[in-house]
């Protein structure tokens, strides 16, 4: 549990924020070298809108952990408390289905979009679609973790 | 359309985040309808792949840096300083602090966040109620979606193909509009609550300029939009990283404030933040598909444009129908979703799309601080566990207020175009 939540951390909080700086850099660096040193780097726009798609997929379960992916719990808190917990795993549940349904969909878009490409930086655009089903993979995980920690503090 | 709509609420319902409460609806469709379901993963894919919105993660950035780098408590002082001595001073301090927060967060939930956990629990222990501490914080937060940088005004900017500047600069007078209403609706209540002052006499002009230095760092923020845009250095995206820089820079060398250890949990901090807002941003992306391959915004706006012809008569019944939607729908699905339809519908009637933007937005955040669902509401309620009914009772005034500045915003125009006519 412990060793997954490691893995879950490094992807989801370190990495995102070590992307999140390097594109504030390049950012800088583009503004920097227009202004004064009178070229553009060409690349910078599409490799900052790469490390935006990775920041936003990858950093997903972050957001999950640090609560900041917050739902309408009107409902819920109004229930009875087992009903509450039962709503609660139903809730993740259902998350976790969703995700795979769009690790499904982003699969499919890999397969069919392999072929178009960023034009400055000529990677290909289904590295997107990859950081999307990774993250979605990623929030998958967060949510199991968050349903099996929740079981064991009720048994305690 | 009735799977998705059925997927919709039982989701909203069960608590699911709104991102997937969304995602959801938009797969509970797709199962049923031929189109690929592909597409799902394509919208969301190319709803990120857009330049302007990179001025969302930098902005956050910018806004984290200077929460944390000493900026936010230098300039809770000056607010001190400044009304502390009113009736009902904590309160007051909270509005004016939003104006210069919302300045650097640009985001309503941010900002109520905030404000819920550091000025509400001050509140309650100077004999405030636990309701109107959270309505203050939840009511001064909306000026944060206004005020430059706007996270909901830079969305519906790209969406609209309007200019962004021209919008950051339609944002200033409404932001300071709402934030003289909200102080004199404290005060009014103040009075009638027997609210106390935070200090007992008023500071003196030596302690007011004293403090009042550190607030220059955060008003340098809106003067270097005004001369970095009209000088042509960058756009207001690229701002966004030379804001960020700055604060930073003055986090680390001006006040000593950030260390290598601040340094990576603001980073952190903001890449959740990021992630929280743009996978709303993405998912409503979907989700306004289906709502375009069934019609339902031609049908809501063929409804809007059957009342009337006349340009105010529509704006009100636009107002009302964004009030209502914003209560339900968070406020930058609403902007995804509807943005682009009411631009058309703005434009036939002569409307200034920057005046659309800007009463779309202020109305999506007056939503979200409303029942059943408003969304900023249930972000302070649950920091500071009031119940919604009081929270209801005490937002009374303040929404009475806020729908005040509204309807001026809405039936004077120039209040907004003023500024971009001047400086574009």
């Amino acid at each position: 549990m412990t060793a997954l939540r490691h893995i879950l951390r490094f992807f989801g909080i370190t990495v995102p924020a070590i992307l999140v700086g390097t594109l504030v850099l390049i950012m800088l660096a583009d503004v920097i070298a227009r202004n004064f040193l009178a070229m553009s780097i060409l690349w910078s726009h599409d490799l900052a809108v790469i490390l935006m798609a990775a920041v936003v997929w990858l950093g997903l379960s972050g957001a999950a952990m640090s609560g900041q992916m917050f739902g309408i719990s009107l409902v819920v808190d109004r229930l009875p408390p087992r009903l509450a917990d039962a709503a609660r795993i139903l809730a993740d549940l259902l998350v976790m289905l969703i995700a795979a349904a769009v690790i499904r969909a982003a699969w499919a878009q890999i397969s069919t979009a392999r072929f178009t490409k960023f034009l400055a930086l000529g990677w290909p655009k289904w590295i997107v679609a990859a950081l999307l089903a990774f993250g979605m993979a990623l929030i998958i995980l967060e949510r199991l973790l968050a349903i099996v920690e929740r079981s064991r503090e009720a048994g305690k | 359309m009735t799977l998705a709509a059925i997927a919709f609420f039982v989701l909203l319902a069960l608590g699911v985040p709104v991102g997937f409460v969304m995602l959801g609806a938009s797969m509970a469709y797709f199962a049923q309808n031929p189109m690929m379901a592909s597409i799902v993963a394509q919208r969301l894919s190319s709803g990120l792949e857009s330049f302007p919105l990179l001025a969302i993660p930098l902005f956050v950035v910018a806004g984290a840096a200077m929460a944390r780098g000493g900026i936010a408590e230098r300039l809770y002082g000056f607010c001190d300083a400044l009304v502390g001595h009113w009736r009902g001073g904590l309160a007051q301090i909270a509005v004016l602090n939003s104006v210069f927060m919302g300045a650097m967060s640009g985001s309503a939930n941010a900002d109520a966040a905030i404000d819920a956990r550091t000025i509400v629990p001050v509140m309650r222990k100077h004999g405030y109620s636990n309701a109107y501490g959270s309505v203050v914080s939840a009511a001064s937060s909306l000026i944060a979606p206004v005020m430059p940088p706007s996270i909901a005004l830079i969305v519906f900017g790209l969406l609209t193909d309007t200019s962004i500047g021209k919008l950051f600069l339609g944002g200033v007078i409404p932001a300071l509009i709402i934030a003289v209403t909200l102080m004199l609706t404290v005060r009014w209540t103040a009075l009638r609550l027997d609210l106390t002052p935070s200090r007992s006499a008023r500071a003196s002009a030596r302690e007011v300029l004293s403090l009042g230095r550190a607030a220059l760092w955060a008003v340098a923020m809106p003067i270097m939009l005004i001369f970095g845009l009209r000088g042509g250095w960058f756009t207001p995206t690229e701002l966004g990283a030379v804001a960020a820089v700055y604060a930073f820079a003055v986090g680390v060398l001006v006040y000593r404030g950030i260390s290598l250890r601040d340094t990576s949990e603001l980073l952190a901090e903001s890449a959740a933040t990021t992630a929280g807002v743009l996978f709303i941003v993405a998912s409503a992306s979907v989700f306004s598909l289906i709502l375009s391959l069934e019609g339902v915004p031609q049908v809501l706006l063929g409804a809007v444009t059957a009342i009337s012809d006349n340009r105010f008569v529509v704006l009100l019944v636009i107002n009302l129908l964004l009030l209502l939607l914003g209560t339900v729908f968070e406020g930058l699905a609403i902007i995804v979703i509807l943005g682009p339809l009411l631009l058309q519908l703005a434009q036939s009637l002569g409307i200034d799309p920057v005046h659309l933007g800007v009463i779309l937005v202020i109305n999506t955040a007056i939503g979200s601080l409303t029942p059943p669902v408003g969304t900023v509401m249930f972000t302070v309620c649950s920091i500071t566990r009031c119940s919604i009914e009081d929270f209801s009772r005490a937002f009374l005034p303040f929404f009475l207020a806020l729908l005040a500045v509204l309807m001026l915003l809405t039936f004077v125009p120039g209040l907004v175009t003023f500024l971009p006519n001047l400086l574009f």
